[in-house]
């Protein structure tokens, strides 16, 4: 599960707490977010009776030391001791099934996987689906109160590449479209660092379920003076699915068929990059030095021996080596970590001459850099498609290596 | 009342529209929801039609034909319900409000608010045969 979603499962379950303590917990649907939610579970003592699943292959088994049942089980508790956990996006139609089971407990969605999806019209999942659309359009008259001038672009995810791209072709976009100003509208203080390098002064910093309920607010009321600038959800955008027939490349969906600009269109650097401090200056040897990222959220990762191996031959050489890590991580074995500013990484890599990393939303923001750069792909193809992912994530001044 | 809370009542419409066509129709069926009259997307839908149905496995398909914005295509071998405009916009509102199945396609560049197929279109115009087969009857 992705950090947001564990986080949102972590809250579900903590208001709940008590009711697991005291009643037979109950999950229906095994998976793997469930297995995650069994180990959270048991983590704070409260045990789980059993799953319930749909596929008569699971049921019979003991899966992570739980026996699983068909759902006409349900039948053996009442609403008074019992609780049952769905972790799936499918939670309406198999909240359904239990009611049309004669299930009357309590059934709890503990995370909402895509909120803008469930397959049923029961007045349930229909009011919930409301409350949703009407916290988005909340949001989106606050917006438009405290922005009122402005043209509002949303940046639905929280991720790096995206926000960059969105903003470099954002000027063109505004230019043919006729807009002045914009507010930048964005997930986690990440991407609101990637919205500063260009120049903006207008950001707001969304959670994700926020700005989940304010794109679908925008959808919704078809408002003109607001541009999701993502591929978002399939079911409303299904653009993304032309790659199936016809090859384009990252960039280039962005400009084509996201902005609907014209190919001659130059994407806009960052215009705003921070000058690297005195202390960063004294730690990275200038014109020798190696910054390795081996860490991607987004992309298959290569095995660190590989990294070790590079890291090993620069230093072999006189060279010195650098980790960029995040919080949490760990620097490559014989190196120091180096964990800088957004704004001020593309200032480190020119200073350092070398950098090498997994093809992350890091490789989008040192574009521009001007030093020796090198992306490092698994063999795979993107999403669904035959294109792999060293041709779809390309970018024009670097190396590529593709790691079988 | 506001206009938002216009398509609230809309988005409402469109949940009793929905149901009775639920009721009406069984369930091995797709609904088409022709919601522009674009004249090169329908010809093309037309064609791929009988291939997209026997491909997903759908026993047939329901096409819902807008009064005033249908082509003048023929449909004949399929069940078609014709709606108002304001039907229309009330499957419309429905959708936009939330994926409430996985049986509606939307025949348009523009709808659901936030489509980016009209600047494939652009970007691709000699491509409508491919944009109809992978982007609308998916």
């Amino acid at each position: 599960m992705q950090e947001h979603h564990k986080q949102e499962m972590k809250n579900t379950l903590v208001s709940y707490a008590s009711q697991c303590q005291t009643r037979s917990v109950v999950i229906f649907g095994h998976c793997n977010a469930s297995q995650e939610m069994v180990d959270y579970l048991q983590g704070q003592n409260s045990a789980v009776t059993c799953y319930l699943d749909n596929n008569p292959q699971k049921q019979g088994e003991i899966l992570d030391g739980i026996p699983v049942y068909p759902p006409r089980y349900i039948e053996n508790f009442s609403k008074e001791n019992s609780l049952v956990l769905i972790i799936t996006k499918f939670y309406g139609e198999m909240a359904s099934q239990l009611k049309n089971l004669g299930y009357e407990g309590e059934i709890i969605q503990v995370v909402e996987f895509q909120s803008f999806q469930s397959f049923s019209l029961e007045e349930e999942v229909f009011l919930l689906k409301k409350a949703r659309v009407e916290a988005g359009y909340q949001h989106l008259q606050e917006l438009q109160s405290q922005f009122p001038a402005d043209f509002l672009l949303l940046c639905p995810f929280a991720a790096l590449g995206d926000v960059y791209w969105a903003l470099s072709y954002l000027p063109a976009y505004c230019q043919k479209q006729g807009i002045s100003s914009c507010t930048i509208v964005v997930v986690g203080h990440g991407c609101k660092q990637v919205a500063s390098l260009f120049g903006h002064d207008n950001i707001v910093v969304l959670h994700q379920k926020e700005m989940d309920a304010l794109v679908q607010a925008v959808v919704f009321t078809q408002e003109k003076n607001a541009f999701i600038a993502h591929h978002d959800r399939l079911y409303t955008d299904t653009s993304l699915k032309i790659l199936k027939e016809t090859y384009m490349d990252f960039t280039s969906f962005y400009r084509d068929v996201i902005f609907g600009l014209p190919r001659e269109t130059k994407a806009q650097a960052p215009s705003k990059q921070a000058p690297l401090s005195p202390e960063s200056k004294e730690r990275i040897n200038q014109g020798n030095c190696l910054i390795l990222a081996p860490y991607a959220h987004s992309i298959v990762e290569v095995p660190l021996s590989f990294w070790e191996k590079i890291a090993k031959e620069h230093q072999e050489k006189g060279g010195q080596v650098l980790t960029n890590v995040a919080t949490g991580q760990a620097p490559l074995m014989g190196t120091e970590a180096l964990s800088l500013p957004l704004d001020e990484m593309i200032s480190a890599v020119e200073w350092a001459g070398y950098f090498m990393g997994m093809r992350s939303g890091l490789c989008d923001l040192l574009t521009s850099a001007n030093c020796a750069k090198t992306m490092v792909f698994p063999s795979c193809c993107f999403s669904g498609t035959a294109y792999p992912v060293s041709d779809f994530f390309a970018l024009e001044d670097w190396d590529i290596q593709v790691i079988p | 009342m506001t206009v938002f809370e216009k398509k609230l009542a809309q988005a409402e419409e469109g949940r009793n529209l929905w149901r009775k066509w639920e009721e009406k129709y069984p369930e091995n069926v797709v609904f088409l929801l022709l919601a522009e009259g674009n004249s090169s997307l329908l010809t093309e839908i037309q064609s791929f039609l009988p291939q997209f149905l026997e491909e997903k496995g759908y026993d047939s398909a329901v096409i819902l034909q807008i009064q005033g914005i249908q082509g003048e295509l023929d449909f004949e071998s399929y069940q078609v319900e014709t709606l108002t405009l304001k039907q229309g916009e009330a499957i419309l509102s429905l959708y936009e409000m939330y994926q409430f199945t996985p049986r509606l396609r939307i025949v348009s560049l523009q709808r659901p608010y936030g489509s980016k197929l009209q600047h494939l279109q652009d970007f691709l115009p000699e491509n409508t045969k491919e944009l109809v087969r992978t982007c609308l009857l998916y």
